[in-house]
C-alpha cells in the first residue's frame, strides 16, 4: 500500500472520530465572546484605576485596539478552512 | 488547448517610505514564516506578496522590506519559512516555488545581502522546501513535495552552508518488527533542547519525533514516535519545553509536553501556522495566513496544565482587513462569467461618510487627548469602528440608488464569493482591480456559488431573466439563494434552506454546488457527510430535498470528502472525491457508473492528489488538481486531453497555490486561489488540439 493510500485511510478513520467529538463540543462562539469581553472590561478597568502617564495610557489604548482587532478576527474572520483541511 | 489570460484581484500595494508605522494600512497576503534575528528584529515572510518584512520587536514599526517576485538570486517565489542562524547573522529563507534555500546576511541597521542560494543543486534537488531547523552546524529541511519510491516525502540534511549530507525517507524504530513511519507532506519543523526533530507530518495529521539519523524517539505517553488524533498538523513549535501545534484542535493551538501528554490548548485562533518565541517574556509571534494577519500574543505557557483552555492576550496585530477596492480576502468561488466585449468602466467610489469616519479614526488620539475618562475614549473608539463597518456595508446601496449607479448588465457578470470580507464581489471586465463589492453581506463561512437560470418564473422571483445565485455556507451548512432586485438594482435574499447535521435533509460542511441542466436541480457536495445532495426549487419557490447518495469509504459510490461536482447536459454527475484522489461518475438517479484517476504526483494524465474542483464545458471535464497545482482537461469518458500547471505566486504566469472552486463559462476558466487572493482566468480552445 503506498503512502497516499495509507494517509487517506488514516484520515477517513480520524474523520469518523472527529465527527463524534464535534457533536459534544462546547466551544461555541458565545464562549469566545464572553471571554474576550471579560478581557476587554479588565483592560478598561486597568485604564481607569491607574494614574497613568499619557504615553502609557496611549500604549494601553493601542493594546485595546489590538484586542478589538482580535475580536473582529474571532467573530467576523470565520472562513472556510481552505481546499485542503 | 488551455492557456493563461489574466487575473482578477489587486496583488500588491506599495509600501510607504520606511521605517513606517506597522499598524493601519499595511496589507499582507497569506504570510507564513517568521523568525527573530540577533538584534531582536522580527522577520516575516509575506508569502503571496513574495517579500520579507522586518519589524521592530513590538511590531510597532515596519523597518525594512527585502525581495520581490522572481527567480534570480535575491528574488522570491513564495518565501515560506524563515530561520535565524543561532550564531551567525544569517537568515535562511525557504523559497518554496523556486525550490531552493536562500541564505541572507544582515546587519543591525538592516543592510541585507544575499550570501548564496542552494538546494536546487543537491544530488536530488529540493521539490518543495518548507520547514527548516538548525542544530550543531547542520540544517534539516522538510521537502514537502518530494516523491519517494512509495510516494513518501523526505527530510534533507545539509551543512549550514548548504552542502548536502543525507536524506531521511522513513523514521525507523530500533525494533525490527515495528513498521517504519512514513512522511507525507511534512511542513513545519522544530527542535527540543536535546536536538530531537519534531515534524508536522501533514499528510497523516501526526506529529513525528526523530533524531538526526532518522531514528524514532518514542513518546512515553503512547510508546509511538508520533502523536496522533490531531485535527491538523501544518506546523509545530517547541517553546519552554512545550509542543505547540497550531490547528491541532479546530481554531486552536494544541499543547503537549515532551512526553506526548496533552496539556491543553490556546483558543481564539482561526488557522494559525507559525509560532515563534518573541523577544519579550511570555510573548509569541503567530502568523494567521488566511486572515492575512501577523500577531503578537502574551501567554504564560507554564500556567497551562491538565486539559486547560486558555486565551492569549493580543498585544499587537499587523495586517489590514484586505477590504480595499480591488482586493480579495480568501476568495473561494465564482459564478457567471465575463463578457469580453464589455468596455465600460466599473466605478469605484468611496462612500463620503466612510471617508470622514476613517479620517476621524486616524485622528482619534488628537481628537480625544483632552478627555478625562479613558473608558469614554474606548467607548467612542468602539462606536466609531462599528459605525464605520455599518456604513461601509450599507451606504453603497443608498448611493447606488441615489446616483443611479446600478449593477450594470446583471445577466452577464462574474459573481465572486469573497469569504474573508464576507460579501459578494462582482465585475464585468477582465481587469485585475475592477472587482467591487455588492452591498449584500454574506454569512461568515460562505464558500460555494452557482448561478441558476430558471426556465419559468418562480413565485416571488422579481427578475427571471437574471439568474439566481445559490451560495452555500461551510460553517452553518445553510444554502442561501439570492435574486436580482430591479428596483434596488442589487441582490436580495430569495430563499434559504439546509441546516447542520447528518439527517438526509441536513448538510455538513457543504462545498461545491452544481446545477443539473436537465431539470435545474441544485446538487451539493455535502463533504462532511460524504455524500451528494440533490435539491429542487418548485414553481412556488419552495426548496425541497430530492435525494442524497453516497456514504463514507473508498469503494465504488463511496466518498472521502467530496469537494465539488458538475453535471453534463445528459444529467451525468461528476464528483471530485478529494481524499480518494479520483473522479466518480453517477447517472441521473445517483447510481454509480464508473470512476477514474488514482493517487500520484503528475501535472498530466489521470494521477491526482486531492482533486478539489470540477466543471463541465463542451463535452470535456475541467479539473483542478490541488497538490499538483494543475488544471487538467479530460473527455467525459475520462481520457486525458491537456493540462496547465504552475506552482507559485507569479500573477504573470497563472501560477497557483491554493486553488479552490473552479468556474467555466464560454470557454473561460475562472479559478479562485484563496491563498494568493486572486482569480486566474484561462482560455480554453477545443478546436486547436
Amino acid at each position: 500500500m503506498n503512502t497516499f493510500k495509507k494517509a487517506a485511510q488514516k484520515r477517513l478513520k480520524q474523520q469518523g472520530g472527529s465527527l463524534k467529538k464535534q457533536s459534544t463540543s462546547t466551544a461555541t462562539p458565545e464562549a469566545v465572546s464572553e471571554d474576550a469581553l471579560i478581557q476587554l472590561s479588565q483592560m478598561i478597568e486597568e485604564l481607569e484605576q491607574q494614574s497613568l502617564t499619557p504615553e502609557y495610557r496611549t500604549r494601553l489604548l493601542q493594546k485595546l485596539e489590538a484586542l478589538q482587532a482580535y475580536q473582529r478576527q474571532v467573530f467576523h474572520g470565520q472562513l472556510p478552512p481552505g481546499p485542503y483541511n | 488547448m488551455i492557456s493563461y489570460l489574466t487575473h482578477l484581484g489587486k496583488t500588491l500595494a506599495p509600501l510607504p517610505p520606511l521605517p513606517a508605522p506597522a499598524q493601519g494600512q499595511l496589507s499582507l497576503n497569506t504570510p507564513v514564516g517568521s523568525c527573530v534575528d540577533h538584534f531582536k528584529h522580527v522577520w516575516l515572510a509575506d508569502t503571496a506578496h513574495n517579500r520579507l518584512l522586518i519589524f521592530d520587536r513590538e511590531l510597532e514599526q515596519l523597518l525594512a522590506s527585502y525581495g520581490e517576485l522572481g527567480n534570480r538570486p535575491g528574488e522570491f517565489n513564495m518565501p515560506f519559512r524563515l530561520l535565524a542562524h543561532p550564531e551567525k547573522p544569517w537568515i535562511y529563507v525557504t523559497d518554496m516555488a523556486n525550490k531552493r534555500i536562500q541564505l541572507l546576511e544582515y546587519t543591525n541597521n538592516l543592510q541585507i545581502r544575499l550570501i548564496k542560494t542552494f538546494g536546487d543543486d543537491f544530488p536530488l534537488p529540493l521539490t518543495g522546501p518548507n520547514g527548516i531547523v538548525y542544530h550543531q552546524g547542520k540544517l534539516c529541511i522538510a521537502d514537502e513535495f518530494y516523491e519517494g519510491t512509495d510516494g513518501e516525502s523526505r527530510l534533507v540534511i545539509c551543512t549550514d552552508e548548504g552542502q548536502h549530507l543525507n536524506d531521511i525517507h522513513q523514521i525507523h524504530y530500533p525494533q525490527a518488527d515495528k513498521d517504519p513511519v512514513q512522511l507525507l507532506w511534512p511542513q513545519g519543523l522544530t527542535l527540543d533542547d536535546q536536538g530531537n526533530i519534531y515534524i508536522a507530518n501533514t499528510g497523516f495529521n501526526t506529529l513525528v519525533r526523530c533524531d538526526w539519523q532518522g531514528q524514532a524517539v518514542p513518546f512515553p505517553e503512547n510508546n509511538k514516535t508520533y502523536i496522533e488524533g490531531l485535527e491538523l498538523t501544518r506546523d509545530v513549535a517547541c517553546i519552554q519545553s512545550r509542543l505547540l501545534i497550531p490547528g491541532g484542535e479546530a481554531n486552536a493551538i494544541a499543547i503537549y509536553d515532551l512526553q506526548g501528554k496533552k496539556q491543553g490548548r490556546l483558543r481564539g485562533f482561526f488557522a494559525p501556522i507559525q509560532i515563534t518565541e518573541a523577544p519579550d517574556p511570555d510573548c509569541l509571534l503567530i502568523t494567521e495566513p488566511l486572515l492575512a494577519s501577523f500577531q503578537l500574543h502574551q501567554i504564560d505557557l507554564h500556567s497551562l496544565e491538565g486539559d486547560a483552555s486558555r486565551f492569549t492576550r493580543v498585544l499587537t496585530s499587523v495586517g489590514d482587513d484586505r477590504d480595499q477596492p480591488g482586493q480579495f480576502h480568501f476568495v473561494a468561488s465564482a459564478a457567471g462569467g465575463l463578457d469580453y466585449q464589455t468596455t465600460s468602466e466599473t466605478s469605484h467610489y468611496q462612500p463620503p461618510f466612510k471617508t470622514w469616519l476613517d479620517k476621524k479614526q486616524e485622528n482619534f488620539e488628537s481628537l480625544t487627548s483632552g478627555w478625562p475618562t479613558p473608558a469614554l475614549r474606548s467607548w467612542l473608539y468602539l462606536t466609531l469602528n462599528w459605525q464605520n463597518e455599518w456604513i461601509s456595508r450599507w451606504q453603497d446601496s443608498w448611493w447606488r440608488l441615489l446616483l443611479g449607479q446600478g449593477i450594470e448588465n446583471p445577466k452577464d457578470r462574474l459573481w465572486i464569493v469573497d469569504s474573508g470580507n464576507y460579501q459578494l464581489q462582482t465585475t464585468n471586465q477582465p481587469i485585475p482591480d475592477s472587482i467591487r463589492p455588492t452591498s449584500r453581506p454574506l454569512l461568515p463561512g460562505s464558500l460555494g456559488i452557482v448561478s441558476l437560470k430558471t426556465k419559468r418564473r418562480l413565485a416571488g422571483q422579481l427578475a427571471p431573466e437574471v439568474p439566481l445565485l445559490v451560495v452555500c455556507n461551510y460553517l452553518t451548512s445553510l444554502v442561501t439563494i439570492y435574486q436580482y432586485h430591479p428596483v434596488f438594482d442589487d441582490l436580495v435574499p430569495y430563499r434559504v434552506f439546509g441546516s447542520k447535521g447528518s439527517l438526509p435533509w441536513q448538510l455538513d460542511r457543504p462545498q461545491g454546488l452544481a446545477i443539473d441542466p436537465t431539470n435545474q436541480d441544485i446538487l451539493i457536495a455535502d463533504s462532511g457527510n460524504n455524500r451528494i445532495a440533490r435539491w429542487r426549487l418548485t414553481l412556488s419557490g419552495i426548496a425541497g430535498l430530492v435525494e442524497v447518495f453516497g456514504q463514507p469509504g473508498d469503494g465504488d459510490g463511496e466518498f472521502h470528502t467530496p469537494s465539488d461536482l458538475c453535471v453534463d447536459p445528459e444529467g451525468q454527475c461528476y464528483v471530485t472525491d478529494q481524499f480518494n484522489h479520483r473522479i466518480q461518475v453517477f447517472d441521473h438517479q445517483g447510481k454509480w457508473i464508473r470512476s477514474f484517476g488514482e493517487a500520484g504526483y503528475a501535472t498530466e494524465g489521470d494521477r491526482f492528489l486531492l482533486p478539489t474542483s470540477i466543471a463541465y464545458e463542451q463535452r470535456h471535464l475541467i479539473i483542478s488538481d490541488l497538490v499538483n497545482r494543475a488544471i487538467k482537461i479530460f473527455t467525459c469518458a475520462g481520457e486525458f486531453v491537456d493540462s496547465f500547471s504552475g506552482f507559485g505566486a507569479d500573477p504573470n504566469k497563472g501560477q497557483l497555490w491554493m486553488p479552490y472552486l473552479i468556474q467555466v463559462k464560454n470557454n473561460k476558466v475562472y479559478l479562485p486561489d484563496c491563498a494568493l487572493n486572486r482569480i486566474n482566468i484561462y482560455q480554453l480552445n477545443f478546436g486547436s488540439s
